[in-house]
């Protein structure tokens, strides 16, 4: 007679909870079901009260992230992912056999990971928490930021990578233009700025970054500096600062 | 006639090259010199002209023989009036001469040689015909000294036309470039919106489909009705995003009608942990928004509205006519948007089909006071011709 493992299911749908539920009835000598939850924080409190052989995790829940779950928890159960994604997306799942079930959940697919837990008594070697977080990277790649959130007021506006011309700084705010020809301010420090800006945005004076994307012309000028015509509205010309020079040139391939 | 000394030489030689460098570098500086100071192109032109004829034809000025002739014959002060003299004479008549070849749009069709060998031509020519007789002058009609004014006039000319054909060729080559350059650019922008056009091609975000279908599994068990209702409502959804009519825009009433959708089957997927309220002006009805702008919007804010966790998730859509044109608000119950706020796949397809339909023409604004909303502005709106 094999060891019965006891359950709890994580999920933010309870018709996803009540499938799986019911799923599980069938192998009720294996597992028993003894708990669920519907968001993150809650999973959190009933794993660490009831200490489950195994969770059935939803990755994508609005509170919490199976992922951030799992970081949060001292003790790691078996765990066995549920999840929407894509099949492209569950290949990182995979490589570093980390176990999952594609939603809607086939009991086919299901019976394997059971029996994987009667063979072998657990599932993959504990967490493998670096593999887990090369899935989580990977999962996430489209997630990259494409607008710069600026606050005024009480407003936040989002203004998109591929709409900024340049920003200026002078004194202690930065001026955020764009191609249409506003000007947005922000007091965030022109080189806080630069850390959360995408590659295409390139430091070329002291007060200016400019978007690369958005070169028009670009000329030698006296002095080892640049003069830059942006391709905006005004067609804006900016001179790169002479400390500049090397890294303009090597950046440029002139 | 006394030889010059050493020293003379030495110094002739430094002058001669200086006036060269100068000369030169003037030449290559053509197009921008005086810019600032004189307004009148033709002017300005020729004055730059005469500064650099000036240079060379003194920087070639032993090599014409006469150098010492004519400081013996007329004395310092005679020779600079004549040399200025000769300068500006040449530059009137050279120069402009050659301007009109190198500038005749008719003439400018020919091969890049064949332009640039006419201009030298015509520079070699005119300057023959100005000096051959000044030099006829100055040694009264000696033949023996012509050599001289033909070596010299062949010299300087030349030079300068093939100076100025280098610069040109330059020139045409670098904007070669620039246009290659210019080319991947725009095919670069073109893929670009070809990627932005896709965007309008939006699709219900497979997650969603997923986790319904999922849900679906189970009600098709334990609840027959709200399974057969949600398969309805997800099969209205899926209609609505293939888009048989291939068209980019919808009316608001569609656009409002799908949001109801979209939210009917979140109620069920969440049962009871949602509520929403929709409000719409109805003048609005029958005007033209880019397809599939409202439903990531709300489905954002279901998103937020979730992470609140413990109370009932509140979304409402209101769309109103404002002072800036009407206004789309889709209010949520959830936590602040955060100041670092990060768009998510949704979001960024709303800016996406509004930059390129809606282009100028909208803002949006995400505020946490007095209310957490997110409002869309479309300043100027399109009627819905087709549907009276």
């Amino acid at each position: 007679m094999s060891q019965q493992y006891k359950a709890i299911i994580i999920d933010d749908e309870p018709a996803a909870r009540r499938l799986l539920k019911s799923l599980l009835l069938e192998h009720a000598d294996v597992i028993e079901v003894i708990g669920e939850a519907g968001n993150g924080k809650d999973a959190i409190a009933r794993i660490e009260e009831m200490i489950p052989d195994v969770i059935f995790l939803d990755i994508q829940m609005p509170d919490l992230t199976g992922f951030e779950v799992i970081e949060r928890l001292k003790q790691k159960p078996n765990i066995i992912f549920t999840t929407a994604y894509e099949q492209y997306a569950i290949k990182a799942f995979e490589t570093f056999s980390i176990d999952y079930l594609l939603k809607p959940i086939k009991e086919e697919r299901l019976e394997q990971s059971i029996d994987k837990l009667k063979k072998f008594g657990r599932l993959t070697r504990s967490v493998d928490l670096s593999g887990l977080q090369e899935v989580i990277r990977q999962l996430q790649v489209p997630q990259k930021a494409a607008a710069l959130p600026i606050k005024t007021g009480d407003r936040i506006n989002l203004i998109r990578f591929e709409n900024i011309s340049f920003l200026e700084s002078s004194d202690k705010y930065v001026y955020i233009n764009t191609i249409d020809g506003q000007k947005h301010l922000t007091d965030q420090s022109l080189t806080a700025l630069e850390e959360k800006l995408p590659g295409i945005f390139y430091r070329i004076q002291k007060s200016y970054i400019i978007n690369k994307d958005r070169i028009k012309e670009m000329h030698r000028h006296f002095n080892s500096r640049y003069l830059f015509t942006m391709d905006d509205k005004a067609n804006t010309r900016l001179t790169s600062g002479r400390t500049y020079h090397d890294s303009i040139k090597a950046e440029f391939g002139l | 006639m006394r030889e010059p000394t050493l020293l003379e030489y030495i110094i002739l030689i430094t002058v001669c090259l200086l006036t060269a460098f100068a000369g030169l570098y003037l030449l290559t500086q053509f197009n921008r010199l005086f810019r600032g100071s004189i307004k009148n192109e033709l002017l300005r032109k020729n004055l730059a002209a005469w500064v650099v004829i000036f240079c060379f034809s003194t920087a070639l000025l032993p090599m014409s023989g006469g150098f010492f002739y004519m400081l013996a014959r007329f004395g310092w002060f005679h020779s600079i009036i004549g040399h200025i003299a000769s300068t500006t004479i040449t530059t009137i008549v050279v120069y402009n001469l050659a301007r009109v070849i190198a500038e005749s749009p008719s003439l400018r069709k020919l091969s890049f040689i064949k332009h640039k060998s006419l201009v030298i031509l015509s520079l070699i020519i005119s300057t023959l015909a100005i000096n051959i007789p000044f030099f006829y002058y100055l040694y009264d009609g000696k033949m023996q000294y012509l050599k001289y004014a033909i070596i010299n006039s062949i010299y300087l000319a030349g030079a300068t036309g093939l100076v100025y054909a280098v610069i040109s060729y330059l020139e045409v080559e670098r904007k070669r470039k620039f246009d290659a350059k210019e080319l991947e650019l725009s095919r670069m922008r073109e893929s670009k919106a070809k990627a932005e056009l896709d965007a309008l091609q939006s699709k219900v975000n497979p997650h969603f489909l997923y986790n319904a279908l999922n849900s679906i599994a189970d009600l098709s068990i334990t609840d027959g009705k709200k399974g057969r209702k949600m398969t309805i409502a997800l099969a209205d959804l899926f209609r609505y995003s293939i888009n048989y009519s291939n068209s980019n825009y919808s009316t608001i009433r569609d656009e409002v009608e799908m949001t109801e959708v979209y939210l009917q089957i979140e109620k069920i997927r969440f049962e009871d942990q949602l509520n929403y309220a929709v409000d719409v002006e109805e003048d609005f009805n029958h005007y033209l928004v880019p397809r599939f702008l409202l439903q990531p919007l709300v489905e954002n804010a279901v998103k937020h509205g979730m992470k609140a966790t413990g109370r009932m998730t509140e979304i409402k859509l209101n769309i109103r006519g404002s002072d800036k044109g009407v206004v789309f608000e889709i209010l949520d119950n959830g936590p602040d948007f955060p100041d670092e706020l990060n768009p998510g796949y949704g979001v960024k397809s709303v800016y996406d089909k509004l930059d390129l339909l809606f282009p100028d023409n909208y803002e949006i604004h995400f505020s946490n006071q007095p209310q957490k909303k997110v409002s869309l502005f479309i300043h100027k709106l399109m009627k819905d011709e087709s549907a009276v």
